[in-house]
């Protein structure tokens, strides 16, 4: 099986099967722009945005989910299902918040859609239940709505309805 | 945890329903941008200008939002462009109302998408009603539009030439006694001024006496048009033979049909003769290679001649039928059949057990509106449908099915895939029994814990469209001591999830259940406070 390697910002290197690092459609870009060939095992791809520890968990989902079909198609009209998260996901995500948050960029920022979906599905059932004060808590948002503001937004919210 | 970025926000935006949206909004301007780019895709403003009671939106609401907009036209509480509009003729203030409504799409930049004109008898004199403007104005951004011809009494005339429908997608419409050339050249006109129609609902000859012709063959005419033939998926609400008949006449000039239901009024069911019932199965025939959904819906064919005549259907994925029949001989003609939906079991079976042929692809079966099914029928769907995922019945149902389990440990073991237990409708599910079957199950239960989410909740209440989840269903009302024993005993995860889906104003009741401030042994008052806590 051919390799990449793979290096973090903190400096490590991870060499990683071809086919895995291709999950990441940024990775994927780049070896097609760099024109890798099979056997340049040597190629170092540097990942200026993700640290080791990081990088090492999204390898390691990566590597769990290597034979996955490719993910159905997107229905915009309607909320996406949270409640068929795969029991090695769920444990595989028991992390800190923080680290939940840099696997959530990472996988932004590496476009692993799978990857994306299942840590956002993830941050949707903690989101669930809560009040927006609940939820700026959560994230450490601060609220930048004048009184008058928010009024306007909840007669809004009268006026929508599901379609 | 610090904030996520606007592209990620987006993302996580599409996992939440319409009502946690509207939170998100609430929390700061960027999550309000975000919220705000997935809710427009998701929602409508609506408005009606009728008044009756339970209506929502009634008129009156409109009228007031036509008040409390300021000169600057700044903070008209209408957030987004996408319009459902509802006009009933027969009401005075219909003038005013579009002329209201067109005021505020033309301040929000508002389009409308959905259109239902509700033809009834009119207050207003025939010659003064015209639609027409109004139509020609929206006609080219509807997504949606329906005609509603209700009673059988003189239509009012209408003027209606050269609409086009460039975007219209689907299309309703009532074809009673009443109707006549104008309602037909309307119909005419959004078919023939369609580009992108793939989906129609026709009442046939609804609330109408079956001995009328006119409407039917309005009906025929409007189905041998070329481009109604280019529509891929047909609902017909048939409620007499003579509709029935025509629908099927008409049926023959089409080719392209991939989905097909057939319906008669809901809780009812209809005998058609067997010639009528011969002729519709021969006609499948001509779409049989293309179709993939098929719901006879409450028909009662005549079994034997459904296993002589139904056509080999290679792509049905979904079939509605009367009844299910053990070992019917028409599965094998749909080997690709994933969803079973039936209204009546046939009984008692004339079959010995041993002779059922499985059909493995199927794995999810609804059963719809029956009554009653005994032991041994549940013995005889699980024979034929063993991979059965996902089961929804009526909640009625669901006493008779846990107490065949309860009775019988095969059909604990008889699905062993299942994954989904709906319990839907308004017969309350006697709790005690499911209670003894959760223990029963413990292992199993144990099992699906991961898997499956209980939500105590009113059915009506419940969005019926929700089916796909892993969901167990059960009727708030008539929740009682045990339930709740039982309910608590699993562990907070799960609780916590099932109170999600109840509309629930802010905190979820089930927290302080678990925290003992409202539940203390006594079903009554706990029912008193779940009222209280849903504002009921």
């Amino acid at each position: 099986m051919p390799v990449v390697r793979l290096q973090s910002v903190d400096g490590e290197v991870f060499p990683v099967d071809v086919e895995i690092a291709r999950m990441s459609f940024a990775i994927r870009n780049m070896l097609d722009d760099l024109g890798v060939q099979d056997n340049d095992a040597e190629e170092v791809i540097p990942l200026p945005n993700v640290t080791g520890p990081i990088l090492r968990k999204v390898i390691e989902w990566c590597t769990h989910h290597k034979d996955d079909p490719p993910p159905p198609e997107e229905d915009d009209t309607r909320e996406k299902r949270t409640d068929d998260i795969p029991a090695w996901d769920q444990e595989f995500l028991r992390v800190d918040q923080a680290v939940l948050f840099d696997i959530i960029l990472a996988a932004n920022y590496l476009d692993i859609k799978g990857l994306l979906d299942v840590t956002c599905k993830t941050v949707a059932n903690m989101i669930k239940g809560k009040t927006p004060e609940e939820i700026r808590k959560l994230f450490n948002i601060k609220n930048d709505f004048t009184p008058a503001e928010e009024e306007q937004i909840r007669k809004e919210n009268e006026w929508c309805e599901e379609k | 945890m610090q904030d996520l970025p606007e592209c990620v926000l987006e993302r996580l935006f599409k996992h939440l329903d319409v009502r946690r949206l509207k939170a998100c909004r609430l929390v700061s301007k960027k999550w309000n941008k975000e919220a705000c780019l997935v809710l427009r895709k998701r929602t409508s403003t609506y408005f009606v200008n009728n008044e009756t009671v339970g209506c929502r939106n009634r008129y009156s609401d409109f009228k007031e939002l036509m008040k409390t907009r300021d000169p600057q036209n700044t903070h008209i509480p209408v957030p987004f462009e996408c319009f459902d509009i509802c006009l009933y003729v027969r009401f005075s203030n219909l003038e005013e109302f579009c002329q209201g409504v067109d005021n505020i799409l033309e301040k929000t930049r508002g389009e409308v998408w959905k259109l239902k004109v509700g033809l009834g008898p009119t207050k207003n004199s025939p010659n003064e009603l015209d639609l027409y403007p109004f139509l020609e104005k929206h006609s080219r951004t509807m997504t949606h539009f329906e005609v509603e011809t209700g009673f059988s009494c003189k239509l009012p005339q209408l003027r209606v030439k050269n609409l086009e429908f460039p975007s219209l997608k689907s299309l309703t419409f009532g074809i009673s006694e009443a109707a006549d050339d104008t309602i037909k050249d309307l119909i005419v006109q959004s078919i023939n001024g369609s580009q992108r129609l793939n989906h129609a609902t026709i009442h046939a000859d609804r609330r109408t006496n079956a001995r009328n012709i006119p409407g039917t063959n309005v009906l025929l005419d409007l189905m041998a048009l070329p481009k109604f033939g280019t529509i891929q998926s047909l609902s017909f609400d048939v409620s007499s033979s003579i509709a029935m008949a025509s629908v099927i006449r008409g049926l023959k000039s089409l080719q392209q049909l991939v989905a097909l239901e057939f319906r008669y009024t809901r809780n009812q069911s209809f005998k058609p003769p067997d010639d009528l019932t011969i002729d519709l199965l021969k006609t499948l025939r001509q779409f049989s290679e293309q179709i993939q959904y098929l719901d006879l819906g409450n028909f009662q064919l005549n079994r034997n001649l459904v296993d002589a005549y139904f056509p080999f259907c290679p792509c049905l994925k979904s079939l509605g039928m009367w009844e299910f029949q053990p070992g019917s001989h028409y599965f094998h003609k749909a080997p690709n059949l994933k969803m079973f939906v039936f209204y009546q079991n046939c009984s008692p079976p004339d079959i010995a057990s041993e002779s059922i042929v499985c059909h493995e692809a199927v794995e999810s079966i609804n059963i719809d509106e029956t009554k009653q099914l005994s032991l041994p029928d549940f013995g005889f769907l699980q024979k034929q449908f063993p991979n059965c995922k996902q089961l929804r019945m009526h909640t009625s149902l669901a006493n008779q099915y846990f107490s065949a389990a309860l009775k019988d440990e095969s059909i604990v073991a008889g699905w062993k895939k299942l994954e989904s237990l709906v319990l839907f409708g308004n017969a309350p599910t006697d709790s005690k029994i499911v209670v003894q079957l959760m223990k029963k199950w413990e292992p199993d239960i144990a099992g699906m814990r991961d898997s499956v989410r209980i939500d105590v909740t009113n059915s009506g209440i419940l969005d019926e469209q929700r089916a796909g989840l892993k969901t167990i269903v059960l009727d708030w009302q008539y929740i009682d001591t045990a339930m709740i024993e039982q309910l608590a005993s699993m562990n907070s995860k799960d609780i916590r999830q099932c109170s999600e889906d109840i509309e629930s104003p802010q905190r979820s009741w089930c927290d302080e259940l678990l925290s003992n401030k409202i539940y203390n042994g006594d079903g009554e008052t706990l029912c008193r406070a779940i009222k209280s806590l849903l504002r009921l």
